[in-house]
């Protein structure tokens, strides 16, 4: 029996994979990829950025969009929290509210202290026992999809791409 | 439309440096990736980046290298873009095999199951593409990055952001699970 030797056996894995590789010859590019290069270049303009995914976008404008999604979240809390606020809003005197541009916002605050005012009836209506019981409920359900998906996974997923002209592995 | 490179460029002067980069790009693409479909979109890109600096790549011999450097770096940030999701199911159960693909590849009279001295080379060479291609990222990426683009192991640590201990063992245990596969085929020569 060979005496276990740690090194010895990494220094033959390692031989024994840059001896099988370097032997691999580079991979022929699609016939099509010429093309595509050729017609992108005398293509139409890019997307502009705006129009593609927020990871394109200029740092200065993702900073930005996040900034104002954070002050509509911070207001919404606020509105939501403080019924005081919407009331005092929609309290505001005709004068103000008759302002060009008024409406839309009071149409928003009216809405949105109606959906806090049924919410708190509803919460108020539903036991506690059940609001813990759904919260159980829903985080079991993550659960188990999760491992559900994490199985399927692991016991079904093929390898990422099989080369033009390979079969499947074994 | 593309920035065009400073000075005249003609399409069939750009096309021509193109066929003579365009397999290693997309070589160096498809292994990092191991998707055929992502390895020419990153081809794409990289010839397009190419196109805006051709007055300096021309004829320039780092050309090749800037190529490859690119579409290394291109490769990466697709995966961690699109792959980091599912590393931590890919990292799950991953056994270690190692020991018994060592014995067999140490033992001077070991078995070679169905041999296939008769393989076509290309078809040989297609095999364990195929089986590189199936290792799963952390164990593939390294070996790519280490025997391909012959990175050392400080600069394949900073590419990936890991320490060189982890990527010694992911690098272990691919070559190893690579050498598993091909042994299982009777590719090892």
């Amino acid at each position: 029996m060979t005496p276990h030797d740690p090194d010895r056996e990494h220094d033959a894995l390692a031989r024994w994979t840059a001896q099988v590789l370097e032997r691999q010859p580079a991979l022929k590019a699609p016939r099509t990829l010429e093309d595509r290069v050729l017609a992108a270049l005398d293509g139409p303009a890019p997307t502009p950025w705006w129009r593609q995914s927020i990871f394109r976008w200029p740092p200065a404008a993702r900073i930005g969009f996040i900034v104002a999604s954070m002050a509509c979240l911070w207001l919404s809390v606020v509105v939501w929290t403080f019924p005081e606020f919407a009331g005092a809003v929609s309290a505001t005197p005709m004068t103000v509210s008759a302002l060009p541009g008024f409406a839309p916002v009071r149409l928003l605050v009216d809405t949105v202290s109606a959906l806090q005012t049924t919410s708190s009836i509803v919460a108020r209506a539903v036991p506690l026992s059940w609001w813990y019981g759904g919260f159980g409920l829903v985080v079991a359900t993550y659960a188990m999809v999760f491992g559900l998906g994490a199985f399927g996974y692991r016991t079904f997923r093929r390898p990422p791409s099989l080369l033009p002209g390979t079969g499947p592995c074994p | 439309v593309q920035k065009p490179p400073t000075g005249t460029v003609t399409q069939a002067e750009f096309a021509a440096f193109m066929r003579a980069y365009q397999d290693m790009v997309y070589s160096t693409a498809v292994r990092l990736t191991a998707s055929d479909a992502h390895a020419e979109d990153i081809a794409q890109e990289v010839f397009l980046k190419a196109y805006a600096q051709f007055a300096m790549l021309r004829d320039n011999p780092a050309a090749g290298g800037w190529l490859r450097t690119v579409a290394t770096n291109l490769s990466l940030n697709h995966l961690s873009r699109y792959r980091k999701r599912w590393r931590f199911f890919s990292e799950l159960a991953n056994e270690d095999e190692s020991g018994e693909t060592i014995d067999l590849l140490l033992r001077p009279d070991r078995a070679r199951d169905g041999l296939l001295e008769d393989l076509a080379a290309g078809h040989r060479a297609a095999r364990i593409e195929a089986h590189l291609a199936a290792l799963p990222d952390h164990q593939r990426v390294p070996i790519v990055l280490f025997h391909f683009e012959g990175l050392p192991y400080e600069d394949i640590a900073a590419l990936l952001g890991v320490s060189i201990a982890k990527l010694k063992t992911d690098l272990h245990r691919g070559r190893a699970e690579l050498a598993r596969r091909c042994l299982k085929e009777g590719l090892d020569r």
